[in-house]
């Protein structure tokens, strides 16, 4: 049963992103990406030079992309909400997006975005994540020694907010670095070629291979943690690395795309629903379902109101919210 | 019949003693407004432009935080935020009127609204997306300000100007695409029709690649290749801009990219309708044609 599910699943992926890559506000067949991709691989095609740059250098980074930054996001959520035994937990809720904020807003406030050039935003978005995530959770064992659940969601809510006020005060000291600042906090995927796919996709893999290796200690904790204690997990080791997994995924997601907001927690419930409550199968389908998930409302975003663009945080949050309403109500009744 | 005398007085003492007027401002509302002007507020650089360019720098005791350094306007002006202006602030300096702009408005709410209540006289005048509008711009401050002479040769000069450039613009026979930048990677915003930007393309005898589109609208990277502009222009201020663009990730199949036809003007003169809109004329029509346009 669970591989006809899993089948399903992929061929929707492979469905989703051809899709993705042929639908733009530049007209394309499917023939023409047929071409450039083969054209890009073993063979010689002719193709139009302007088709083939939109397909190779915009529209195929820009899916993959958003691909990996909606997995990266879906995956980061799975790891809290089953950490936390909290299905509103994310690492949004630990503080890392106002963490990042905050760093892209000092950078933008003292104009000092062109130190790295491009990618200096990025840059600081991921250290400013960690850092957070760091903070919340040496507070946290500061407070409470074994780092209850409870204590960790709590500064993280108290340093998220404290962090949003400073980044409200930026803003309102900063009128000209005003829409920068907000345009980060609703998440794009425009412009980013594939220098941002080379810049998240190590941490993803990284982030990715160290959640499955610790598949048998999310199920265990997952029962509680005094029975994962006495099954031998180090609990509040696990704790700390798997956190700082969910961080740097978060962080590195937010780095390249902004803020996007809500894939982290629909996600994982749908994979929940689907597949059952096992890691073995939350945690890659949760990537992929989240990947699936990003690319198909960045789809939209650039394509409702084309030749516009709307921000796809925006997009995520429109389709996620009654979506996640509509599952709990779904799981209730 | 008392009413009919009251009237009677009201006008009477209106055009008698004349210490106030009622006029129809630029947005269409009606406004008394004193006049003897000695001291004003301007909220917007675009007006704050128009008021030194009529010479009235000296009555000037308020403008907006946007409104640039000028010789005749004092260093040490009061200055507000003017989505979110300092009504006592404001009413302390005793303003005869204020000349508020579009720009000040969110939505529907007017943030001079207590202002008005005190009995300051405000006038608002809607950024203008046409030299038209912005010779109205200048009759109508001028005629407030009893400096319609000087408005007049402010028109005139404009004017004269225009006209040499039209005269230019109908030679150019195979008209430019001009894609024009003002906000830059990742968050790219252009400007359709219906903006003042659009009516400078046009005038200098080139034509806006988004010209299909209203207003300002962030462009899909996918359509600005596809339209394959003859020349970009950004007036994204920085160093660094024009390598910025030149280094974009597969715009180098554009043929403006490969002739480097990308350059960089001054934002302030091409977005503020005022008489300084002059300057920006010309930047742009030097980046655009310089075969057809050289200024001194």
């Amino acid at each position: 049963m669970s591989l006809s599910k899993i089948t399903l699943s992929i061929i929707t992926l492979i469905l989703v992103v051809i899709l993705a890559t042929s639908i733009g506000s530049y007209s394309t067949s499917l023939s023409d990406i047929a071409k450039v991709i083969l054209n890009k691989t073993f063979f010689n095609f002719s193709v139009e030079p302007t088709t083939e740059v939109i397909i190779w250098k915009i529209r195929l980074p820009r899916v993959l992309l958003a691909f990996i930054v909606g997995g990266a996001l879906s995956l980061s959520g799975a790891i809290t909400q089953s950490l936390f035994k909290n299905p509103l937990a994310s690492p949004y809720t630990l503080g890392v997006s106002s963490g990042a904020s905050l760093g892209v807003a000092i950078i933008i406030y003292f104009g000092l975005t062109g130190i790295l050039g491009q990618l200096t935003i990025s840059t600081v978005a991921i250290f400013a994540s960690v850092f957070t995530i760091l903070l919340v959770l040496s507070l946290a064992s500061k407070i409470d020694k074994r780092m209850s659940n409870t204590t960790v969601i709590l500064t993280g809510l108290v340093i998220s907010l404290f962090l949003n006020a400073i980044v409200t005060l930026i803003m309102a000291l900063n009128r000209e670095g005003l829409e920068s600042i907000v345009r980060f906090s609703m998440g794009s995927l425009a412009l980013r070629g594939w220098t941002y796919v080379y810049v998240i996709l190590p941490f993803f893999v990284i982030g990715f291979v160290a959640s499955l290796f610790h598949i048998k200690e999310l199920d265990v904790l997952a029962f509680g943690e005094d029975n994962a204690a006495s099954l031998g997990v180090d609990v509040k080791k696990v704790k700390y690395i798997l956190i700082v997994i969910a961080g740097v995924l978060t962080g590195s997601a937010i780095a390249v795309s902004g803020v996007i907001g809500f894939i982290g927690l629909v996600t994982p419930h749908i994979v929940r629903r689907v597949f059952g409550p096992s890691h073995r199968y939350v945690v890659p389908f949760s990537v992929l379902y989240g990947g699936i998930f990003l690319v198909m409302a960045d789809l939209i975003a650039r394509t409702i109101i084309t030749p516009s663009e709307l921000p796809v945080g925006a997009i995520t949050a429109f389709i996620g919210g009654p979506f996640f309403i509509y599952i709990f109500f779904w799981r209730k009744s | 019949m008392k009413k009919f005398f009251a009237i009677l007085i009201t006008a009477l003492l209106l055009t008698g003693c004349a210490t106030e007027a009622t006029i129809v401002d630029r947005e269409g509302n009606e406004v008394v407004v004193p006049t003897k002007v000695e001291r004003i507020i301007s909220t917007a650089p675009s007006n704050s432009e128009v008021l030194l360019g009529l010479g009235l720098g000296s009555k000037i005791v308020g403008v907006d935080n946007w409104t640039s350094e000028h010789p005749e306007l004092d260093t040490e002006v009061t200055r507000f935020d003017m989505m979110n202006p300092d009504i006592e602030t404001i009413i302390g300096l005793e303003p005869d009127i204020i000349f508020a702009s579009g720009h000040n408005k969110i939505g529907d709410e007017d943030p001079f609204k207590l202002v008005k209540e005190a009995g300051i006289a405000v006038v608002y005048i809607p950024s203008s997306v046409s030299l038209e509008g912005i010779y109205e711009d200048i009759e109508f401050m001028a005629s407030l300000t009893k400096t319609k002479k000087e408005g007049e040769a402010m028109i005139d000069e404009m004017k004269t100007f225009v006209s040499e450039i039209e005269e230019i613009a109908s030679t150019i026979t195979e008209k430019k695409s001009v894609y024009l930048e003002i906000s830059p990677a990742p968050w790219i915003y252009t400007t359709g029709t219906d903006t003042f930007q659009d009516a400078v393309i046009n005038l200098i005898g080139a034509e806006n690649a988004f010209g299909d589109q209203v207003s300002w609208i962030s462009a899909s990277e996918e359509v600005i290749i596809a339209k394959n502009p003859d020349v970009i222009v950004s007036t994204v201020g920085g160093d660094t801009i024009v390598s910025d663009i030149l280094a974009r990730d597969g715009w180098d199949v554009m043929d403006s990219i490969q002739a480097k036809l990308v350059f960089q003007i001054d934002a302030n003169p091409i977005s503020r309708p005022s008489q300084n809109v002059i300057e920006g004329i010309k930047q742009l029509a030097e980046a655009v044609y310089p075969e057809f346009y050289e200024f001194e």
